[in-house]
């Protein structure tokens, strides 16, 4: 078991995924966290989560990253993650348009229950299956314009941009959280150094 | 003489005178017939004149004599005198028949030439006659000859005529008839003789022609073989459907006893029978066959032919089962015409044996029969082989069961046919499995693991066929079901398992009834069937489904793992409807229950399973931990007094949408054993933090941090409405509770530990109050109240280890 006492990370970063039910959420995420792909769609009951530990700026950054079921009726359960998260990963499909026009949705979602500033990034997934894509890559960074975020499109299936999209998402946030709150100077990463003062202010900040 | 003799002397000469004239008249009357008494006269006379001799009286006598002589000599003259006249006028007369015989002569003599001159005419005539009746006979003779060879050649002739019009019997009957009677009277032409010699040849030719003609027509019946084979299957086909038909309505009328009612059907087939053959020797014109067996029985080779036919026909056989054909395209049509072929090849074979005498021998036939058999496995199950398709497969199983019934009912023996069935069958067992065992894989690979939704009763009746839910609702698992569930259908509705479920039952009910269904027609083998339908089911079931299931159980998703242990629970339902089934359907005079060995393997599944629950939710709680960010060296109090850690809060949410979400779906007892565990496991993660060697010191603020999570934890227990799960905290939380008590040595009052303190181990005691010492160096500082705590905790440290030497259990 391991625990914090060996400061196994620096900075923990809590990122969540959302978008339509089918678009891949799943799918990046365990390409992420395991490198791994299953063809066969299983629907997320409810919330799931996968920690990955990353090397940004020589710092050990420990990600959370949620996996919210994109059906509706787990709704009330992943609304409760929106506030939590530093980072959200807006998915849709390629091939389904209508998960692309419900970013709009999803966004709203953000605007509600997410923090303030809380850091997006647009992901177009399944960009390997072009004959097909409805979606096209103008589209997706049209609509990343339009909210002033970041766009990548991905494909958890042959490991295109997944590594890019959450690294993308976990530097803007140490960005955003960790560097611009540095006055305090970083504690050496000893034996016993506790991260928490970090992680509680990058959360605080958040808010 | 004797009275000379008596009285010779006494004679005067007188006397002697007249005795001498007597003597002489005597002599002269003798004279008169000179002949037989000559001698006596000679003897008389010599004597006579002996006597006178002797008396010497010879001049007398020459006297007498002289005398005598005289007087004959006058009597002559006297005589001559008298016929004088009379003898010239002869002699004139003479003379004139001399003269007439003369001329008589000669006019003879003119006449005979005359004659002779007419008759060499005549002669020459008959001659002529004679020589031409001598030329008639000897052209009647040849007439006759000829007339002779003339007919035998006319049948030599009509033999090469017969021979032409292929009227071979006749033909070889006048060759024999030839032989026997009619060239032997000829036998000394030589034409004759050619044809003696050629008649052997003439009859070679014949049964050359005959079997020519025999072969003809065993090639053109290998044509129209298949057309009788064609037929004759169909009607067997058609017969079946009548009599299933007949035994269908049956059935269903009054309950007659299986066994009874085959037994009808076979009488009334057997019945029916006759017309059938007869409508099939019809068809075929047997003549050529027959004719060539009666040449050459006529010729006495007869075993000859029999043999001969014996090996064409096996060639023919050969030739025929030994035909390949392919599945591959799913085109039975190859395969129909070699069935035809086999049947119309055997009945023929069956009409030639009956209708025979010592030809067709049923030992040969059935011989035959048995190496084309034998082949006809080995072709089938080789062009098995590629074929993929059940639906083909039934297809090629309709056929072989039509061609054996088929053949059955021509008196064949079909047991080994009955292993190409069970071959047939096996593959076919063997095929569907692997297409069922492709599809449950397949089914299993790709549900979604979530409870599935029926939007309306179709859908719902569907699943209905798959799995019987409305007899489940009445029993033990009302409990799984959905509140709206069980009180009336109502839809959308949910239900327990997910639709992966009741594809696999409706998949594998398929693969039961389409085993069956090609089963059917081959009662005899149902034992082994039974076993080895069940031994494939066991086999589904537990490889392939249990198998994909558990291989599926090992992914790293809570829910999907909650859904197979559903899943799991419900095919071990669904092994009753599977059990049921096969006791439907099985053979009916075959009783007892059958058991499926995969209820009991879904069962210990369904352990497994919750088992690797378990693991996967531990597993997330230890990531949790993971994120747990105590700050060990901070010997102040808590920051905030209600505060427990922040990744509690994370893990608490988490547990909420799980246990509301995922676990929700399980029946309550298995819940509240997985909650149970749950905590313990995350209780025992904690108290692990403070165990950790890693970690030297404790200070009392990190204690108080701990009394708050734990208290977090133990509020969030007790919410989720399961009381046991609290317990899950004991240990924790009487630790929490001494180490903040002033009262270390309490644990070793008896009285006071059994009441407060009865869960805590020692050992995991004694390593916690040891770093709860503090700083124990030379050069720390120590206030009185520190130096206090720490005996207390010495003391308690010297307590447990007096009583665990004392009682090494525990």
């Amino acid at each position: 078991m391991a625990t914090s006492k060996s400061a196994s990370y620096d900075y923990l970063i809590k990122l969540l995924l959302i978008g339509d039910s089918g678009v891949g959420k799943s799918c990046l995420l365990l390409r992420f966290s395991d490198d791994s792909f299953t063809p066969s769609f299983i629907t997320t009951i409810g919330i799931d989560f996968k920690i990955r530990t990353i090397e940004l700026d020589g710092k050990r950054i420990k990600l959370q990253i949620w996996d919210t079921a994109g059906q509706e009726r787990f709704r009330t359960i992943t609304t409760a993650y929106y506030r939590g998260a530093m980072g959200i990963l807006l998915t849709y499909d390629v091939t389904d348009e209508r998960s692309f026009n419900n970013i709009r949705n999803w966004i709203r979602n953000i605007e509600q229950h997410a923090s303030e500033g809380v850091n997006k990034i647009l992901v177009g997934n399944k960009c390997d299956m072009l004959e097909k894509k409805v979606i096209s890559k103008e589209q997706g960074q049209a609509l990343a314009d339009e909210f002033k975020i970041k766009f990548l499109e991905t494909s958890a299936k042959s490991n295109i941009g997944v590594e890019e999209a959450f690294f993308t998402l976990a530097r803007d946030i140490k960005k955003r959280l960790i560097d611009t709150a540095s006055e305090k100077p970083e504690k050496p990463s000893g034996v016993t150094v506790n991260p928490e003062p970090a992680n509680r202010q990058a959360g605080c900040c958040g808010k | 003489m004797a009275d000379a003799s008596k009285q010779p002397i006494e004679l005067t000469p007188k006397e002697e005178a007249a005795h001498f004239q007597q003597l002489l008249r005597e002599l002269a009357i003798s004279d008169g017939g000179v002949g037989s008494d000559g001698t006596e006269n000679f003897d008389q006379i010599s004597y006579v004149i002996k006597q006178i001799l002797q008396t010497g009286k010879e001049d007398v006598f020459a006297d007498q004599l002289t005398g005598f002589i005289h007087r004959k000599e006058a009597e002559i003259e006297k005589m001559c005198v008298f016929h004088y006249q009379e003898f010239v006028q002869s002699v004139d007369q003479l003379l004139k028949v001399r003269q007439g015989t003369v001329t008589l002569k000669d006019k003879i003599k003119d006449l005979n030439e005359q004659m002779q001159s007419s008759g060499s005419k005549t002669i020459a005539k008959k001659k002529e006659i004679i020589e031409s009746r001598q030329t008639l006979l000897n052209i009647e003779l040849a007439v006759e000859s000829l007339q002779s060879c003339l007919f035998v050649l006319d049948i030599a002739n009509k033999v090469n005529a017969s021979i032409e019009s292929r009227k071979y019997y006749s033909a070889l009957k006048m060759l024999e008839e030839l032989q026997a009677t009619h060239l032997r009277p000829v036998t000394q032409y030589s034409f004759a003789k050619h044809m003696q010699e050629y008649i052997p040849i003439m009859q070679e030719n014949i049964r050359e022609a005959v079997l020519e003609e025999m072969q003809e027509w065993l090639v053109n019946i290998r044509e129209n073989t298949r057309g009788i084979g064609k037929m004759a299957l169909e009607h067997i086909a058609a017969k079946q459907d009548k009599a299933k038909d007949k035994a269908g309505k049956l059935a269903r009328g009054m309950s007659v006893s299986a066994s009874s009612l085959n037994l009808g059907q076979s009488l009334e087939l057997l019945a029916d029978h006759g017309d059938d053959h007869e409508n099939d020797e019809t068809r075929i014109d047997f003549r050529p066959l027959y004719q060539c067996l009666h040449i050459h029985e006529v010729l006495d080779k007869r075993n000859d032919f029999r043999s001969l036919y014996e090996e064409k026909r096996r060639m023919q056989a050969r030739l025929l089962v030994g035909q390949r054909f392919s599945f591959e395209t799913g085109d039975l049509s190859g395969f129909d015409r070699y069935l035809h072929d086999v049947v119309g090849f055997f009945i023929i074979e069956a009409i030639v044996m009956n209708s025979t005498q010592n030809f067709r021998s049923r030992s040969g036939v059935e011989s035959l029969w048995s190496n084309a058999t034998d082949k006809m496995n080995e072709v089938i199950t080789d062009s098995l082989q590629d074929c993929r398709d059940p639906d083909l497969f039934l297809a090629i199983k309709l056929r072989v069961v039509n061609f054996i019934d088929t053949m059955e009912s021509y008196g064949f023996a079909v047991t080994s046919l009955m292993d190409l069935m069970l071959s047939l069958l096996d593959r076919y067992g063997e095929l569907m499995k692997s297409k069922c065992s492709e599809s449950l894989v397949e089914t299993v690979e790709e549900d979604e693991y979530a409870p599935m939704i029926v939007n309306d009763q179709q859908e719902y009746d569907k699943v209905t066929v798959a799995f019987k839910l409305k007899d489940d609702s009445k029993t033990r698992n009302l409990k799984y079901v959905s509140k709206e569930w069980a009180s009336s259908i109502r839809f959308p509705k949910t239900l327990p398992f997910s639709k992966g479920f009741p594809q696999c039952c409706d998949r594998i009910k398929q693969f039961i009834t389409g085993f069956y269904r090609f089963a059917e027609g081959f009662e005899q083998q149902y034992n082994e069937m039974d076993d080895l339908l069940k031994k494939s089911l066991e086999n589904l079931l537990v490889q392939t489904l249990n198998g994909t299931l558990m291989r599926k159980i090992m992914v790293n998703n809570m829910s999907q793992v909650v859904q197979i242990m559903i899943n799991l629970e419900y095919f071990e339902m669904a092994c009753a409807e599977f059990e049921q089934l096969l006791m439907e359907n099985r053979t009916a005079h075959k009783a007892g229950i059958i058991r499926l060995s995969a209820t009991q393997v879904f069962k210990e599944s369904r352990i497994l399973a919750e088992k690797r629950l378990f693991e996967l939710l531990n597993m997330k709680m230890d990531e949790f931990l993971e994120l747990a960010d105590y700050d060990w060296n901070n010997p102040l109090p808590a920051k905030s007094q209600d505060g427990h850690s922040a990744y509690l809060d994370d893990l608490v949410t988490f547990m909420n949408a799980i246990i509301t979400s995922t676990l929700i779906n399980l029946p309550s007892n298995m819940r509240s054993q997985i909650y149970l565990g749950a905590f313990k496991h995350l209780a025992s993660a904690i108290y692990g933090l403070l165990l950790d060697p890693d970690i030297k010191r404790l200070s009392p603020g990190i204690i108080d941090i701990f009394d708050n999570d734990v208290a977090f934890l133990e509020k969030f227990a007790a919410g989720v409405g399961e009381a046991s799960v609290t317990d899950a905290f004991a240990e924790l939380r009487q630790t929490i509770l001494l180490l903040k008590s002033s009262n270390y040595e309490d644990i070793l009052n008896p009285a006071i530990r059994d009441k407060r303190y009865s869960r805590i181990k020692f050992n995991n005691l004694a390593v916690v109050l040891e770093k709860m010492k503090g700083d124990t160096s030379v050069f720390a500082k120590s206030t009185p109240a520190e130096k206090a705590k720490r005996k207390s905790i010495d003391t308690v440290l010297k307590g447990i280890k007096t009583q665990q030497s004392s009682s090494p259990t525990k």
